[in-house]
């Protein structure tokens, strides 16, 4: 036992490369490094394989290392950590307790991108937030963009122009379940959903990177949710949160993506960070502070699987 | 700089005297540090605090790991590979020339701030001069075409901002460059086992870090004699030790990598954005807010920019753009990784140069009307 011992520690950096060899290659052969980091990577993991191979077969033809004494372990053991928080990171997911603390601010997409004429007072269930606003807030334009739309095309400048200056955006591709452009002819709530029309599939990162498409349209979208007393104090008790993490490179830059789900039929419950499927007409509404606030009005949410990856791109 | 003879020898010399107590130091650094990474693992592994936290941790060092070991794999080819005269002989001889140059080199060779700790060791052991070493440390995780297109896509291809961004983080790459080169003239500024390259035992380059051993064994001084050989198995034999070289560095930034790593992971776990949104009428305050920002949770130049986007519309431009300047040459990880590679005293220097130049480059791109 003391031999195979002495044996191991004599070869700690040859042992150290060959158990990082092998998660990369569980990682790799299982994709589970798309829960860490995006699918591209699997390139440079496979790169950081055959370097690692090379590095174990290269230690393994030098002279074998002392043997380890006290506090020598210390070393190989900071390198080999990692791997026990990655075993603790299993099944893991960037949740309500992320979408907290990374949230900047209240969700807004690009106000140049956006019809400027609804003025949302700000006080949860006001009748302000449904007519359309006389007093346009502040111009903002190209002061308030997408959270992070990484990926994003380049807007279209001069069409964003033009929708600002439109009084309402264009409803004309609207499914027939969006019963006019005003939103305030669309509060009668239905008891179901319209039937046969479950709206444009469609992610976050689509309604950041062009809300003007899909203003005034009936999307469905796949999110997690949350409800704070945060988000009651301020969109309302039957507004939820509906989230999704968009990832760079890896799940350290995720930022969070979110709509307002303005859920006011009430027959839903959820506890958080459960995966939804939302559908509902999307609108920008103006806040007092000159951000426009994505919503999914009259939203219907239904439980659904959790989507593989969970992050956009 | 060229590092007199003199300087190597006390920089030996101070090496020996101190590295008795600096090696306690850096025991006790890890066993504290193992014993609260543990701790966190066995008391909280069930908590959405320590959950979040493996998954980030484990991400930051997944998407590291590729590049910390070509940076390593290409250093230990430099070292075996590039002799010194060879290395001089490109250089140019002037020093503003050679820094010009350097500080551009990641335009054609881009490397990110994970793999270039390790190159650079290696370029500072063959003799290349320290404003040029500082140079290159310090422009290439900036100017280089993929930090310019992901802070292209991130920043929805405002070419402004893309071309402020690499030309500013090229003037801070130089201007810290040109004065550590007077700053330092005739002074030890590297580790002592980058300095003492003169010294029997540093003919295979094994230098592992400050306070490791030596871990190479009598194979290398071995193949340095295959140095000379030619053919297949010449190749096979310095092959197989710049690989050896490469597993040095690679241990002995590791470790260093991954304690930054831990505080990163910590710093994007449990820092509340909303926090930060409280300065944002004092230009100065937000610009100094995300610098702080950026040292705590900065994770690799090609990035942050989507990091930095995230504050669009909240922070002032020019406090996004102190973030993206900053953050790729100053963050925790990097501040441990230096330590691989120049004297503590010498990165307190350059830290607070950094920081200072950074600031007041933001400042002025604020006073100029266009980073509002």
């Amino acid at each position: 036992m003391r031999t195979l011992l002495d044996a191991l520690t004599r070869r700690r950096r040859a042992l150290l490369f060959l158990s990082w060899g092998a998660t990369l290659l569980v990682l790799i052969r299982l994709g589970g490094y798309r829960a860490f980091l995006r699918p591209e990577f699997g390139v440079l993991l496979k790169a950081a394989y055959l370097i690692l191979l090379l590095l174990f077969v290269a230690e393994l033809s030098r002279r074998r290392e002392a043997p380890l004494h006290g506090l020598q372990l210390l070393s190989p053991a900071i390198l080999l950590l990692p791997l026990l928080f990655l075993l603790n990171a299993q099944g893991v997911k960037l949740d309500s307790y992320a979408f907290e603390k990374r949230s900047v601010g209240t969700p807004r997409v690009a106000a140049q991108e956006a019809s400027p004429d609804r003025q949302v007072a700000h006080s949860p269930g006001s009748d302000a937030r449904s007519s359309p606003s006389s007093t346009p807030g502040p111009d903002s334009a190209g002061q308030f963009t997408p959270a992070a739309a990484p990926g994003g095309a380049a807007p279209d400048a001069s069409s964003d122009r033009e929708a600002a200056n439109a009084p309402r955006p264009d409803t004309r591709n609207s499914p027939p379940s969006a019963s006019g452009p005003s939103a305030a002819g669309r509060r009668a709530p239905a008891a179901e959903p319209p039937k046969g029309s479950h709206g444009v599939a469609v992610t976050l990162l689509d309604l950041y990177r062009s809300p003007k498409q899909y203003e005034g349209k009936m999307v469905s979208l796949v999110g997690m949710t949350n409800q704070n007393a945060k988000t009651r104090k301020e969109f309302g008790p039957t507004s939820w949160m509906v989230f999704r993490f968009v990832v760079a490179c890896c799940a350290a830059d995720a930022q969070p993506l979110a709509v307002v789900a303005d859920a006011r039929r009430g027959q839903m419950e959820f506890p958080n960070d459960t995966w939804v499927m939302v559908q509902g007409i999307f609108e920008m509404r103006r806040y007092p502070r000159g951000d426009m606030v994505p919503f999914i009005d009259d939203a219907v949410m239904s439980l659904t699987s959790e989507p593989q990856p969970p992050f956009l791109y | 700089m060229d590092i007199s003879e003199g300087a190597a020898a006390s920089a030996a010399v101070s090496a020996v005297m101190t590295s008795r107590p600096d090696r306690w130091r850096s025991h006790v650094v890890e066993v504290l540090f193992l014993a609260l990474a543990l701790g966190m693992l066995v008391l909280g592994h069930r908590t959405p605090a320590v959950r979040t936290f493996s998954l980030l941790f484990s991400s930051i060092v997944l998407e590291a790991l590729p590049f910390m070991l070509l940076g390593a794999f290409i250093g230990g080819l430099v070292e075996t590979f590039v002799s010194r005269e060879r290395m001089v002989a490109l250089l140019p001889r002037r020093q503003w020339l050679a820094v010009l140059a350097a500080a551009s080199l990641g335009m054609v060779f881009p490397v990110c701030e994970c793999a270039i700790v390790p190159v650079v060791r290696r370029l500072a052991r063959k003799g290349l001069p320290l404003p040029a070493v500082v140079a290159y440390l310090l422009g290439a995780p900036i100017a280089n075409p993929i930090v310019a297109a992901s802070t292209a896509v991130a920043y929805r291809f405002d070419w402004l901002v893309v071309g402020s961004r690499l030309l500013v983080g090229y003037l801070v790459a130089v201007s810290i460059s040109l004065v550590a080169g007077r700053l330092f003239r005739g002074r030890a500024v590297f580790v002592a086992a980058l300095e003492d390259r003169d010294a029997p035992a540093s003919n295979c380059g094994c230098s592992v870090g400050p306070d490791r051993e030596h871990a190479c064994g009598h194979a290398e001084h071995e193949a340095d004699v295959d140095h000379e050989a030619r053919g297949v198995s010449g190749l096979v034999a310095r092959l197989g030790e710049s690989l050896r070289h490469a597993a040095d560095d690679f241990v002995g930034v590791g470790q260093y990598f991954v304690i930054g790593a831990f505080v990163a992971a910590l710093a994007q776990t449990l820092i509340d954005r909303n926090l930060f949104l409280r300065v944002t009428s004092q230009p100065a305050a937000a610009i100094v807010l995300m610098m702080l920002l950026a040292v705590a949770i900065n994770l690799c130049s090609e990035a942050d920019a989507f990091v930095a986007s995230s504050f669009r519309g909240l922070m002032p431009m020019s406090a996004q753009m102190a973030f993206m300047l900053l953050g790729p040459i100053l963050d925790l990880k990097l501040l441990l990784m230096y330590q691989t590679l120049f004297r503590r005293r010498v990165i307190a220097l350059l830290a607070s140069m950094m920081a200072a130049v950074v600031l007041v480059a933001a400042l002025a791109l604020h006073a100029s009307g266009r980073f509002g």
